[in-house]
């Protein structure tokens, strides 16, 4: 193996049919260039250790399934490089915030059961256009740089596993689904703002944000959640802007 | 009830109350005269009986007061609703928390109202 | 990370997630001195009234009595005597760190949650920075610590004259 270089992987196992204790289990991993912690990951899979579960499919930052935490920040492993870790020692640990199925992999569905929750998805006040659309909607470039950024957004739930409020209050909507609401609420197609508004002005919702800016330290799409919910914020102050 | 949103606007609104009212304060006491000097019982226009003598700063005081007690107390039942989700805990904190403010309230207003009496007899 | 959510666990995980900014950069110090500020200067206030209650002779007195200036002067003489201790005025300097740090990281806050003072939304690049973090929300964040820094030297010096 001369040439190669080593990596030492340290990852998470955690099996709940398994008596449920959590442990770590060491792997060496020689690395080529360009190489990924997911492609490190599926290296241990194929070659060391079948019994590893992780769960990935585009490899290329678009599917944002592959998401866990990689050295102490939450990543996608397929968009995360050995070599910009800049250590011989990898820690990988599975998502914060959210429960676990097994070893890396996170339970989404209370992620997306929150991004369902602000109506993800443009509402008409004619029931008719809603269910059959007819019109062409004309947006400007102006109107569309408005929210075209939020709109980048995989789901890759990175934002919610570093969100403070997140890891204590579980009834916080999060990032993602805040900055979703905002993206919605502020295309112009869109005309259902009073009842945006509503879903989250309670005890457990907006309010709840405190503008720590860790979702936009870690979205791998720079989706910047934090300035959605802000301005969001002020929406929700001062009354809707034109528009 | 009131709000998240009244109480979350109100929370931003003390917090710049008490950056009016708390400079008028850390002003008297650190900037007229040396501290120890502020902080004698009379003798001076900046010494406690002076300050609440004034009826000026002795009601920017009380404002002081409030403000304070409703942020402070705001910010506190922030914190532990945070903590912890379930209707009876929050309902709890809430009300333990606005008692706790109303005795402060109560207690700060007597010291204010009581030293501007006895203040209007010292030199 | 597995298993059930217990009372002492929460603690334990709010603790951490609250204390424990490192890695996130610099929003999330500002968010965990801004909480840990928050809960000291609040807890300074509560001691800072019945402290000042002395002015007027403390917890006892609720009407003006006939000798009540001179019981008034005399409890807070003595209870000026018992705090001025290096002690306390220590504490003080402390408070006043965590004032300054507060107010000024608070003006930070008040602007930025309602909008002001935040970059735009922007078509993301790769390697993006966030538009949340402005130049002006970074330099405001400075100031609080320069101010509280400054607020800590001046205070200090108000108590013990060590630039005198
Ligand atoms: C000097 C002017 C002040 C301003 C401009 C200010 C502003 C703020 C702001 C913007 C927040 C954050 C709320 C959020 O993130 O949603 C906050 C939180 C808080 N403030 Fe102040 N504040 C001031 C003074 C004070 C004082 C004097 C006290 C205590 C006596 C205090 C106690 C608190 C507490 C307990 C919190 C909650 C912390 C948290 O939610 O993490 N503040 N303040
Ligand atoms: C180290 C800094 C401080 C010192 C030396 C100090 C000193 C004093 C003194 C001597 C008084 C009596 C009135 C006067 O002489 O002005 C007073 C009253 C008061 N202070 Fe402070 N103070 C300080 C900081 C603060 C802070 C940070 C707050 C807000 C959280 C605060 C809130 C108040 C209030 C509300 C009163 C009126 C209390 C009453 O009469 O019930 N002070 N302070
Ligand atoms: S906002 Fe960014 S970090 Fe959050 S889910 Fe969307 S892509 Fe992932
Ligand atoms: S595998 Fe699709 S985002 Fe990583």
């Amino acid at each position: 193996m001369s040439g190669t270089s080593e990596v030492l992987l340290r990852v998470y196992r955690y099996d709940p049919s398994n008596g449920g204790k959590p442990r770590y289990q060491n792997y060496r991993v020689p690395t080529f260039r360009g190489m990924t912690v997911l492609d490190a990951l599926i290296y241990i899979k194929e070659n060391l250790d079948p019994t590893l579960s992780i769960r990935y499919s585009c490899r290329m930052a678009s599917c944002g399934s592959c998401g866990m935490t990689i050295n102490g920040l939450p990543r996608l492993a397929c968009f995360t490089q050995i070599s910009e870790l800049r250590s011989k020692y990898i820690l990988v640990q599975p998502l914060r915030n959210l429960p676990i199925i097994k070893d890396l992999v996170a339970d989404l569905d209370e992620f997306f059961n929150k991004h369902k929750l602000v109506k993800p998805y443009l509402i008409r006040r004619d029931v008719e256009e809603q269910e059959n659309p007819r019109e062409q909607y004309r947006q400007s470039e102006e109107e569309l740089e408005r929210y075209v950024q939020f709109a980048y957004c995989i789901k890759c739930a990175l934002c919610y596993s570093a969100c403070p409020v997140v890891s204590t209050d579980k009834s916080f909507p999060g990032p993602q689904a805040l900055a979703q609401l905002y993206r919605y609420y502020i295309d112009t197609r869109d005309e259902a703002r009073e009842e945006r508004i509503r879903i989250v002005d309670g005890a457990h919702g907006i309010w709840r944000c405190h503008f720590a800016d860790s979702c936009s330290q870690v979205c791998p799409k720079g989706v910047d959640p934090a300035l959605a919910i802000q301005l969001m914020r002020r929406e929700m102050m001062f009354g809707p802007s034109k528009g | 009830m009131v709000s998240e949103r009244t109480l979350m606007l109100i929370h931003y609104l003390t917090g710049l109350g008490i950056l009016v009212a708390g400079a008028v304060h850390i002003g008297t006491v650190f900037l007229t005269a040396p501290v120890k000097e502020n902080l004698e019982f009379a003798g001076s226009p900046f010494a406690v009986m002076g300050v609440y003598r004034n009826a000026i700063l002795a009601g920017s005081l009380e404002a002081l007061l409030l403000f304070v007690a409703f942020h402070a107390f705001n910010g506190l039942r922030v914190i532990l609703i945070e903590l912890y989700q379930s209707p009876r805990w929050e309902h709890a904190v809430t009300w333990a928390l606005t008692v706790v403010a109303l005795l402060v309230v109560i207690y700060g207003t007597r010291t204010i109202i009581i030293a501007y009496s006895i203040a209007q007899g010292v030199a | 990370m597995a298993g059930r959510r217990n009372g002492l666990a929460v603690l334990v995980e709010a603790l951490r997630t609250w204390l424990v900014p490192y890695r996130y950069g610099l929003e999330r110090w500002s968010y965990t001195l801004q909480r840990i500020s928050g809960v000291v200067i609040t807890l300074y206030f509560v001691a800072h009234i019945v402290e000042t209650g002395y002015v007027v002779g403390g917890p006892s007195v609720w009407t003006i009595r006939p000798d009540a200036q001179q019981y008034a002067e005399r409890v807070w003489t003595e209870t000026i005597k018992f705090l001025s201790n290096p002690l306390f005025d220590a504490g003080l300097a402390i408070i006043g760190f965590f004032v300054a740090f507060h107010t000024i990281n608070g003006i930070r806050l008040f602007l930025a949650h309602f909008g002001w003072g935040l970059g735009r939304p922007t078509r993301p690049e790769p390697m993006h920075r966030p538009q949340s973090m402005s130049p002006t929300q970074r330099a405001l964040f400075w100031a609080s610590i320069a101010f509280a820094v400054f607020a800590l030297v001046y205070t200090t010096n108000a108590f013990f004259g060590v630039l005198a």
